[in-house]
């Protein structure tokens, strides 16, 4: 039998079982778009409320230039939490990461017992890891340097206040807080703290520290 | 083919009202999903994994509904993204976790065939032949629309196939036979 021929016997069976699990996936999918929704409105809520509650103006809620002065109602040193444009706003690029500099991040941030089962999760080396922030989401991606393929790694919600910004992702439990230095085009981020739930046995605070703060970033 | 939207849209559905699915949109999910789903559990040989990548596509056409059902053929932009979701699938399960909803027994895990060795020998091809050649042998499709799902031209879709049976026919030990155009 020739290869086409064995295609075609190897692929000529219909799986009929989709066709029961389809309205179960469809009340998924709408559940997982409102949670999307909510969490971010939730977001704006908190913030609402957290400037209320510490009598501050609020920043968020629409565009704000990255030039703007600053309010002279805020005070500097406890800033509200914006999720509208912040000095975050943009496209930051790491260089090019191999397996090595991995482990070397990890190992610096004393995840190395980590490095084996994390690698193990993230896509073919080399990468450089590029963060898109706009406003009030950001999104992490894995972008190959030949053929700039890119990989998504987290979706998340982002919420800045002086330099603290939190990171929550966008479908699942918890949120993980960073503080960042700008340093003309350069972003340093700084684990501060984690309530995301361990994934496949590595807790969460692993990931932030290595995807997150493990490289700098330049504005791209 | 369009792309799929960027942040940009994503951002814009804060200012609407928790939605619900429109009608439309419904009615594309139930003819599609199964379809869908079918082949992307050839092309990444494990049903949950099938089941998490079309449900992650289907999401993305939700947010960019109101965009993409102006397009000529929704359809194929929800193969296209489910089939580079598919093509990425092994490398993007740090957060998998908190997207697992149900267990499916080990049993059900691949594809049904009469022939595993075929589908087994299919995915020891590269990405971007496998999608071809799943997409030309179980989905039928013709080239042009391959090409338009996998994002590459028709000339290199069919040396993207020309090659897979080539390297399928090693594999199985077979010959290959006239050019399948």
């Amino acid at each position: 039998m020739s290869v086409d021929d064995q295609l075609r016997v190897a692929f000529e069976t219909t799986d009929e079982s989709w066709e029961p699990e389809t309205e179960v996936a469809l009340r998924d999918v709408v559940a997982r778009h409102r949670r999307g929704v909510l969490l971010r409105r939730g977001a704006v809520a908190g913030v609402v409320a957290a400037a209320v509650a510490a009598g501050v103006v609020l920043l968020g809620g629409g565009p704000v230039s990255d030039d703007t002065a600053p309010d002279p109602l805020t005070p500097p040193s406890s800033p509200a939490p914006s999720f509208g444009r912040t000095v975050l706003q943009g496209r930051w690029l790491t260089e090019a990461v191999d397996e090595t500099a991995l482990r070397q991040a990890m190992t610096a941030a004393g995840d190395g017992a980590y490095a084996d089962a994390v690698i193990d999760q993230l896509p073919s080396t080399p990468f450089r890891l590029l963060w898109v922030v706009d406003r009030g989401t950001a999104q992490l991606e894995a972008v190959t340097v030949a053929g700039r393929e890119e990989t998504v790694l987290d979706q998340t919600s982002i919420l800045v206040g002086g330099d603290e910004v939190t990171i929550a992702p966008r479908f699942g439990e918890g949120s993980n807080i960073h503080t960042f230095a700008v340093d003309g085009d350069q972003l340093r981020l700084t684990f501060v703290s984690t309530t995301e739930p361990a994934q496949s046995g590595i807790p969460g605070g692993v990931w932030q520290r290595l995807l997150y703060d493990g490289f700098e970033l330049t504005r791209e | 083919m369009d792309e799929p939207a960027g942040p940009d849209v994503l951002h814009g559905s804060v200012l609407r009202a928790v939605p619900t699915a429109p009608a439309d949109f419904d009615t594309i999910f139930r003819v599609e999903f199964p379809r869908v789903a079918r082949t992307v559990h050839h092309i990444v040989g494990d049903r949950r994994q099938a089941d998490e990548v079309t449900q992650d596509a289907f999401l993305e056409l939700l947010r960019h509904w109101p965009k993409v059902s102006t397009y000529e053929r929704p359809d194929l932009w929800v193969r296209r993204v489910a089939i580079r979701k598919a093509q990425r699938e092994r490398h993007r399960s740090w957060r998998r976790g908190e997207l697992e909803r149900v267990t499916v027994e080990p049993a059900a895990a691949e594809p049904s065939t009469p022939a595993p060795e075929v589908l087994r020998a299919v995915r020891e091809l590269g990405p971007k032949q496998r999608a071809i050649v799943v997409l030309f042998y179980f989905e039928d499709r013709p080239m042009t629309e391959i090409a338009e799902i996998v994002g590459c031209s028709e000339s290199t879709g069919w040396s993207q196939l020309h090659n897979a049976r080539k390297r399928l026919a090693e594999t199985l030990g077979e010959e290959v036979t006239d050019d399948v155009r």
